[in-house]
């Protein structure tokens, strides 16, 4: 493994790494983490691969126990991620992260990579299962109950009047 | 779920992620198989040693077993008084079957613990099976060609008690010379430091494990108002210690290698105890707080070293705010479905150089929610703006306020760094604090910054 590999790793496959972390703690902070233990990961095994398509599944399998097992590790407490929104070009980005935040907070721990690798990541049930490490019929469920939730969810907020001062 | 794509498109990676993956990776980050090097996921670290016999079930020799204790635990590093976890290390590898058991790690979780087994199938490449707890491996074949070769099956765990319970394994780490297999905390409400069980495989080899006492040195968390104050390991002649996530933790030279040139912290060869207290602090990369010696940091990505305790005291004697103060409400609260924003945020309080505005409220299950935006000058000239969320709950003139801060800014490498620690405060205002995360911004980088504020808004009935 070089530190040209690593790199080009996380050029090609970050984003995609990051994403799904986020979706599956809701914290951007976490996110960051989980980005580095599993490049850390990377960098430790050096693993070869048959092709990119084993690659990626790799690091979203290696992404979703890291995440796990930081869901795991927490002790619970009611808490609030802080936001700060610095510099101002990413103020859009920060009420996304938010938003999203709200509607994942929502999902059972267990749903939501499926969420995000369905809708997001556009895989099959069947990709999803081997990646998870599920079966595809669980996958299935959890997947039809998350839609269920989300729709509660998003009608809910549509209900709110937004005043401006 | 066209939603759900939109707002997720325009989630990008923090600045700096690959930077400090990169730094880390130089360091020295990890090692194949056995012990890694301090690892956030496992919490490895090693603070005592302690030796054990351990009687094998099959066979005959004796395998020392290293008890240490990890301060913290996990990603988050939950600041928890009291809370740790531990690892075993195998000073030789016991033989479970065909396998090897590399380390044992016992951590707390969910009023119990929970017990992880590393095993390792030595060079052998594996292929993590996505089936039902079963971990399969390839034995040397290549991938494509490879079979799924029963490993372990399930592996289960025979408990003080008796019971039986199954190892579930985790590993994601398909290339990757080990497994891991956990146990439920629910399994695990026997086990302690002091119990013994017996590790099975499929085939029925039997590996006996007792774990025994440990030496703690533990980091100890207190609180007094809106202060935190951490008290740190002692420091003993000599050695090491990083800045990692928020903690002096003890290198051990053996296991990590020299990466972080932190001198020791009393040449003189006194053992000190450093306190740190919670107060704002302005700058970046140093530790804001009461300082009985001098801690040089070396940082990353610029390794600047920096003097932490000419500002300390400053920064102490400025910004530490008042247990009690009470800040009447200056706009009307919302009715309940109605988000009101600002355009103008509304100034809540000021002290000192720092304004806190309120952006906008609204209620979202029966709590107020109160975006509350303030100002910071850094002294490096950068301002900072920050939005801390405060939740509230008007019931009957009670309230909860909230007790916690940021300290975001931007250093001279245009770095972001972020930490956030958030917790609700009893409905007084006070007491029982919890402080989910103090963390120093990416990775091992040093320099912490954080404070403590403690407000409490006016009930308005």
């Amino acid at each position: 493994m070089t530190e040209e590999r690593l790199e080009a790793a996380m050029k090609q496959y970050g984003t995609t790494v990051y994403r799904l972390a986020f979706a599956q703690s809701g914290s951007r902070v976490d996110a960051d983490d989980v980005y580095q233990e599993v490049f850390l990961r990377y960098w430790r095994t050096s693993p070869d691969f048959a092709s990119d398509e084993h690659e990626k599944a790799w690091l979203l399998r290696v992404t979703t126990n890291c995440a796990h097992s930081l869901h795991r590790a927490r002790v619970r407490r009611a808490t609030v991620e802080l936001n700060e929104a610095i510099p101002d070009h990413r103020d859009e980005e920060a009420q996304a992260a938010e938003e999203l935040r709200d509607l994942l907070e929502r999902l059972p721990e267990a749903y939501r990579a499926v969420i995000h690798l369905h809708y997001f990541e556009e895989l099959s049930t069947a990709e999803i299962a081997q990646i998870l490490g599920r079966r595809e019929g669980t996958v299935r469920m959890q997947l039809t109950r998350a839609r269920r939730m989300l729709h509660d969810q998003m009608t809910e907020e549509t209900d709110e009047k937004e005043v401006v001062k | 779920m066209k939603e759900y794509r939109e707002k997720m498109e325009k989630i990008q990676p923090s600045p700096g992620l690959e930077t400090a993956v990169l730094a880390r990776a130089r360091a020295g980050g990890g090692r194949k198989g056995g012990f890694y090097r301090v690892n956030k996921l496992t919490a490895v670290l090693i603070a005592a040693i302690l030796g054990i016999a351990l009687c094998v079930g099959i066979g005959a020799s004796a395998v020392h077993l290293r008890s240490v204790l990890i301060p913290g635990v996990g990603i988050t590093d939950v600041v928890v008084p009291g809370e740790s976890s531990k690892i075993w290390v195998l000073d030789e590898v016991v033989p479970l079957g065909s396998k090897q058991i590399d380390y044992i790690l016992l951590y707390p979780d969910e009023g119990g613990y929970s017990l992880r087994v590393i095993l390792t199938n030595g060079p052998e490449e594996i292929d993590v099976e996505t089936g039902k707890y079963t971990v399969s491996f390839s034995n040397g074949l290549p991938k494509d060609k490879a079979k799924e070769t029963s490993f372990f099956g399930t592996l289960t765990a025979v408990l003080p008690d008796g019971t039986t319970a199954e190892l579930m394994a985790l590993d994601g780490d398909p290339q990757h010379a080990s497994g891991y297999y956990n146990l439920d905390s629910y399994a695990c409400k026997n086990i302690s430091e002091q119990t013994s069980f017996v590790l099975r495989s499929p085939q029925g080899d039997e590996a006996a494990v007792t774990l025994v006492e440990y030496i703690e040195k533990e980091r100890v968390i207190e609180k007094s108002n809106a202060d935190l104050t951490v008290r740190m390991l002692p420091f003993a002649k000599g050695s090491r210690y990083l800045l990692y996530d928020g903690r002096f933790t003890l290198l051990d030279e053996k296991w990590v290698p020299e990466v972080y040139n932190i001198p020791p912290i009393d040449e003189a060869g006194n053992k000190l105890t450093v306190s740190v207290y919670a107060d704002i602090s302005l700058g970046v990369d140093y530790v804001a707080g009461d300082f009985e010696t001098l801690i040089a940091l070396k940082q990353y990505p610029t390794e600047r070293i920096v003097d932490c305790s000419i500002n300390s005291a400053k920064i102490a004697s400025n910004y530490h705010f008042n247990n009690d103060q009470v800040i009447p409400l200056p706009v009307d609260i919302p009715s309940k479905g109605e988000r009101v924003t600002f355009e103008e945020p509304v100034l809540l309080f000021e002290d000192g150089e720092i304004k806190f505005y309120v952006e906008s409220m609204y209620w979202k299950d029966d709590l107020l929610r109160l975006k509350i935006a303030y100002t910071r000058y850094l002294e490096n000239g950068f301002s900072v703006r920050c939005r801390p969320m405060y939740y509230l709950r008007a019931e009957d003139g009670t309230y909860y306020t909230s007790e916690g801060g940021s300290a975001g800014g931007m250093s001279t490498d245009d770095m972001t760094k972020g930490e956030d620690r958030f917790c609700l405060a009893d409905k007084e205002g006070m007491g029982e604090t919890i402080y989910e995360r103090i963390r120093t911004g990416f990775g091992d980088e040093c320099g912490i910054y954080f404070y403590c504020m403690n407000v409490r808004l006016q009930n308005w009935g």
